[in-house]
């Protein structure tokens, strides 16, 4: 539908928001407009299904963050009801106040579920992790073989246990299950010598240049020393608030020494592709108005941070408030489900 | 019908046994939550040490037997700034000039690296000054208890002061609230003679309305009571003023504008939907 990176730019300009502002509102408009885009998308994945089950477990976080926090903060001028002050944690003024918050915390909760379940739809994984960099490549093929693992496994067990109902064996209790175990491991066993002979057979690890022993030793002492640097550039930089300066300066300096290390690292890898992902057009216009939305919201947030924050207790009015500019862009946010193409036009193309 | 009737005759006991079990529960819950007799207005003291060193003290009369460490703060008449969102508790962010503005800062501001500043929670117990390992909101305040709150790193108590010190020795409610300058501190409190180092504070200069007198190295105890009671509180700063409830009572017009524009984004998005659907199938 669209390309695996136009998605994750789409995931990161949506859970921005999600992540900066509690206001109901705000959550609202991103809440529907990725619905939107969901009810699109999962009727071409065979994700779906699981997601949906997913999403409905989902909305039970209503039933417990709402009386949590209206029992446990007890603060807001609207008040419900009082329960004895002698009763522990929970004795109090239950007030509106709180039961807003805890419904926008549970609006939020359900709106991050709700994007991953998007991205999740309709993305295919093998295709997202093409996409590991090329000094990474070692962790990516790890990556896919254990995404793979899970369902094989799912599947050769459901094939066991057919089998050994043929042959007349009954699953009762956990005693019964060891003619499922005991197949299962032996051919997951197998399974892996037989990955393992694949991937010497194409060669796997040939691929790499190899370098002089000195300069991998150096490039090894190089990456230790970039990584000790960024670890202490952060503290510095968080936690002494008169060292700032320093702390950024390290930060900087090891990511550049990083990033140079990983590059040269990377160009040992020689890649061939067999299929290339395509880039269309509406990749490049979902890619610019992901990226458009994540900067506006990022700038709102560092120029007026009242802008996006929702505090619903006393001395602020519970009402949240809106700003329709900010609104709208995030309206933006159901983009994927307007430029997505049609099943006629779907067919068409593949 | 005649089974269901039936089945209600069989249950009627045991739900009249279970309504008389659930309503003695409760009365005896009722019971013990209040007290067989009102013992008149209970006070307590509240002692407040800002970054500069000022200490400002409070009498708060109430009348239920225990209130929480939040009310006390709340009925002292200072300007104070919750914030409740963690759901777990309540944090104190600000107390008149000192602290930070939430939510439009964090409420830990200053307490984001090594030189952590925020308001550090005392109560007196024996005689002493103790770190409240509970946070206002759970701490309970009876009749004779003693808060104290100081801007710093949680290693300094505020200056020991006595009940009568702080009320006055006449029992009678709503005296006038004196402020007192710091008694020479007696052995466990010897930090807080020296005045807090002035630390990286947004607004030095803590609450010239509420006429505190800096505290001095060997500071003589002198009981003057200064009535502050008409004094007028400082105003809130700038930055709330735009959700300011206020400010929304008074022009609820321009709020009324934005609501109408969510409405139609809503509207928007939905028939957007809508139209999706129809084309999808």
């Amino acid at each position: 539908m669209f390309h695996p990176i136009a998605w994750l730019l789409w995931l990161g300009a949506a859970v921005l928001p999600v992540m900066l502002s509690q206001n109901p509102l705000y959550l609202a408009i991103v809440c529907l407009a990725a619905g939107i885009v969901y009810a699109v998308v999962r009727q071409t994945s065979p994700l779906a299904q699981s997601w949906s089950s997913f999403l409905k477990l989902g909305l039970t976080l209503i039933a417990f963050t709402v009386p949590l926090n209206a029992l446990s903060v007890h603060a807001g001028r609207l008040v419900l009801f009082t329960l004895p002050r002698a009763w522990p944690l929970v004795g109090g003024p239950i007030t509106v106040e709180a039961v807003v918050f805890g419904a926008s915390k549970a609006l939020s909760l359900f709106t991050l579920l709700l994007l991953f379940a998007v991205f999740n739809c309709a993305v295919d994984q093998a295709r997202l992790l093409r996409w590991t960099p090329a000094f990474l490549f070692e962790a990516g093929l790890i990556t896919s073989i254990a995404l793979t693992f899970v369902p094989q496994t799912l599947r050769s067990a459901q094939e066991i246990r057919e089998a050994q109902a043929i042959r007349g064996h009954r699953f009762h209790g956990v005693r019964d299950l060891l003619p499922l175990f005991v197949p299962l491991l032996t051919s997951g066993l197998e399974r892996a010598v037989q990955l393992a002979e694949s991937m010497e057979a194409r060669g796997f690890g040939g691929s790499l240049e190899p370098l002089n022993p000195r300069r991998e030793v150096l490039i090894k002492i190089a990456t230790a020393m970039a990584l000790l640097g960024l670890v202490s550039g952060f503290f510095t930089a968080t936690y002494f608030r008169d060292q700032q300066m320093l702390g950024w300066a390290l930060l900087t300096l090891s990511l550049t020494a990083l990033a140079l290390v990983f590059r040269i690292q990377g160009q040992r890898v020689r890649r061939t592709r067999y299929r290339h992902g395509v880039w269309r057009r509406r990749d490049t216009a979902l890619a610019a108005i992901s990226v458009g939305l994540a900067v506006t919201v990022f700038l709102v947030r560092v120029c007026a941070r009242t802008a996006l924050t929702y505090y619903p207790y006393p001395p602020f009015s519970p009402r949240p408030p809106f700003n329709p500019l900010l609104g709208s862009v995030l309206a933006l946010l159901a983009t994927p489900a307007v430029l997505a193409p049609t099943r006629r036009e779907q067919a068409t193309s593949e | 019908m005649l089974r269901f009737a039936h089945y209600v005759s069989r249950i009627t006991p045991y739900v009249s046994r279970i309504t008389h079990h659930v309503l003695l529960v409760c009365g005896l819950l009722i019971f013990s939550a209040t007290p067989l007799y009102a013992q008149g207005p209970h006070r307590a003291g509240l002692v407040v040490q800002f970054s500069d060193g000022t200490v400002v003290t409070r009498c708060v009369t109430f009348a239920e037997d225990e209130i929480s460490g939040e009310d006390v703060l709340r009925r002292s008449g200072l300007t104070v700034i919750f914030d409740h969102t963690s759901g777990l508790g309540t944090r104190v962010c600000k107390i008149e000039t000192d602290g930070c503005d939430v939510p439009a800062e964090d409420c830990w501001c200053q307490c984001q690296g090594s030189p952590c500043l925020y308001w550090n929670y005392f109560y007196i117990a024996d005689g002493v000054w103790r770190y409240s390992g509970l946070g206002c909101g759970s701490r309970t305040v009876r009749d004779g208890g003693i808060e104290g709150w100081v801007w710093g790193n949680g290693r300094t108590p505020p200056p020991l002061i006595s009940l009568d010190d702080i009320c006055g020795t006449s029992t009678a409610a709503n005296t006038p609230i004196p402020t007192v300058p710091a008694p020479p501190s007696p052995t466990p409190l010897e930090a807080s003679t020296t005045a807090p180092p002035s630390p990286t504070a947004s607004e030095p200069g803590a609450s010239p309305a509420l006429s505190p007198t800096a505290l001095a190295p060997g500071a003589t105890f002198t009981p003057r009571t200064v009535s502050t009671s008409g004094q007028p509180s400082p105003t809130p700063p700038d930055s709330r003023t735009p959700f300011n409830d206020e400010a929304t009572t008074t022009a609820p017009s321009a709020n009324l504008g934005g609501y109408a524009a969510f409405a139609v984004i809503v509207l928007v998005l939905s028939g957007l939907g809508l139209y999706l659907r129809k084309r999808m199938s």
